[in-house]
């Protein structure tokens, strides 16, 4: 199948600014509300001021999904833009939407692009969809009545089916699960903070094998948002400007059915967006990889080309993937310990580690970072390279 | 309490759901190409073709993968953890997703299964139970 490539945007695109809430509990607010802080966030980081912004991009929340959420989200903020979009990619949205916002700005479309996603799936989801409904899974109907409920069952699958091929194992995925909580217990804004050992990793209870509950990310309420425009621009603005050195996308499928599901789209997108790059996995400092469960970080870090197809279980013990190690990987505590907030905190994060600001959990002299997106069950992925200007 | 967890027909998937009433497992096949498609779909995802009719399954295949379920993550589901959910290959070479009903066996990647029909709030439902013989993988 014909796969477009693209230099453009080597170097000529760059993250301006980055935002987030806290993602503390017991905060009443709306996904609407969160959206605003974390712009309001980002523009500030930029030192831009709302009049600069030409551009948005964000999608409605899945616990409360509407028409034209991204327009009213806009108004909200006081724009009326030049270019916007509903787009919605699930997980892999954000580092999608870093590129949608470089072609806009290439195209000529607008000039300065705000990026802006929000949730409240943990307080706000069971009360909303009682009475505003929920965003349709889409195949439910060739799932649900067989018992195949929510995410973890079909990860599960997946991860079986990666067990069965290459013998991987549990305490390996307890590695990632232990690691990436260690991230978190450094983040002051993460909801799960103390430190875990395989041993608690082991004693968490089954939620569906191979998986416990510590291999499944959280259930949260966050605003995130970036900003990007083009690189002459962002030298101006107050925070040191973060490079787009490669994008790419690759979507191999769609029911769960169909997808191998021991590999994902990263196979393809992510020789794309290196080759765009000019760069290799030899030269990536940090990776922020989209862990909705410990497998799909496990995974990515083989369809990457860190290691060996098959060798993700061996790659991630004896913390080669944590602070201090080979290759950090979801130094903020992603998904999994720092809260889901769907992808949009690893782009930030990344961006923070580049800018050096990360303080207890900064990578030391960090210049290249790996930025992974995913949705659905493996069906889409989104790659983005960030390099330091 | 959550809807149901029951599927609504609609003009791709409605002869599927008939078939299931009358404890027959159907899949829409190419006439063109010859090429299954699973779930049901417009048209062939091998050669696009919308020239597709409903055909018989044996019903017979292996699993590709399982998982034994322990959460319950709807209220209805509650009675049944721990389950066993699998991706059934059909010996026709479609995928589907199917509950595993194992017994006091262990299922395995590789198992011979057959599909059985069970009620569930008033409707009939395909789920597989194994059945003699394994497929050994490259």
């Amino acid at each position: 199948m014909r796969q477009g490539g693209g230099k453009l945007w080597n170097g000529r695109y760059a993250i301006a600014g980055v935002g987030e809430t806290d993602v503390s509990r017991g905060n009443r607010r709306t996904s609407l509300g969160l959206a605003v802080e974390a712009a309001r966030l980002a523009v500030a980081d930029a030192g831009l001021s709302f009049d600069d912004i030409d551009g948005i991009l964000s999608h409605a929340p899945y616990s409360d999904p509407e028409f034209l959420f991204t327009i009213k989200l806009s108004e909200a903020l006081g724009l009326a833009p030049s270019f916007a979009l509903d787009l919605h990619l699930g997980g892999a949205t954000p580092c999608a939407a870093a590129a949608v916002a470089a072609a806009a700005i290439a195209a000529g479309q607008c000039e300065t692009v705000l990026y802006v996603f929000a949730e409240t799936m943990l307080t706000q989801y069971k009360e909303r969809s009682a009475t505003h409904g929920h965003l349709r899974w889409g195949y439910e109907d060739f799932e649900e009545p067989f018992g195949l409920v929510e995410a973890p069952t079909a990860y599960a699958l997946a991860a079986q089916r990666h067990i069965h091929e290459y013998g991987t194992k549990p305490k390996q995925l307890g590695a990632v699960s232990v690691s990436t909580r260690f991230h978190a217990s450094l983040n002051t804004n993460a909801q799960m903070r103390k430190p875990i050992t395989l041993d608690d990793y082991f004693a968490s209870r089954w939620i569906a094998e191979p998986f416990r509950l510590l291999d499944c990310s959280l259930i949260s309420d966050f605003g995130g948002a970036f900003i990007v425009t083009s690189v002459d621009r962002a030298r101006d603005l107050r925070a040191r400007p973060v490079e787009i050195l490669g994008a790419a996308q690759h979507h191999p499928h769609r029911f769960v059915t169909s997808g191998e599901l021991s590999r994902c789209g990263a196979t393809i997108s992510g020789p794309r967006a290196f080759g765009a790059a000019g760069l290799s996995t030899s030269d990536v400092d940090v990776a922020e990889l989209y862990d909705c469960f410990t497998y799909t970080t496990l995974l990515q870090l083989e369809d990457y080309g860190f290691c060996g197809k098959g060798e993700g279980g061996p790659f991630v013990e004896n913390g080669r993937i944590t602070l201090g190690g080979e290759l950090p990987v979801n130094t903020h505590g992603g998904l999994l310990s720092q809260a889901h907030a769907d992808g949009v905190f690893h782009l930030t994060e990344a961006v923070q580690q580049l800018r050096g600001t990360c303080g207890e959990r900064q990578v030391p002299e960090a210049e290249v970072a790996l930025v992974s997106g995913n949705g659905g069950i493996l069906a889409t992925h989104s790659t983005l390279i960030l390099g330091r200007s | 309490m959550p809807r149901p967890l029951l599927p609504i027909a609609d003009a791709d998937s409605e002869p599927f759901w008939q078939a299931c009433e009358e404890s027959r497992l159907v899949g829409p096949v190419c006439t063109d190409c010859g090429a299954w498609s699973w779930p049901p779909s417009p048209c062939c995802r091998r050669c696009r073709s919308q020239a597709q009719e409903w055909r018989e399954l044996s019903g017979f295949g292996v699993i590709w993968s399982f998982a034994r379920v322990h959460h319950a993550f709807h209220p209805s589901l509650a009675k049944r953890v721990p389950y066993i959910v699998g991706l059934i290959d059909l010996d026709e070479g479609l995928r589907m997703v199917g509950r595993v009903e194992a017994g006091d066996k262990e299922p395995t990647i590789g198992a011979r299964v057959r599909a059985r029909f069970e009620e569930q709030e008033g409707r009939r439902f395909p789920y597989f139970e194994l059945a003699p013989g394994r497929r050994e993988e490259p």
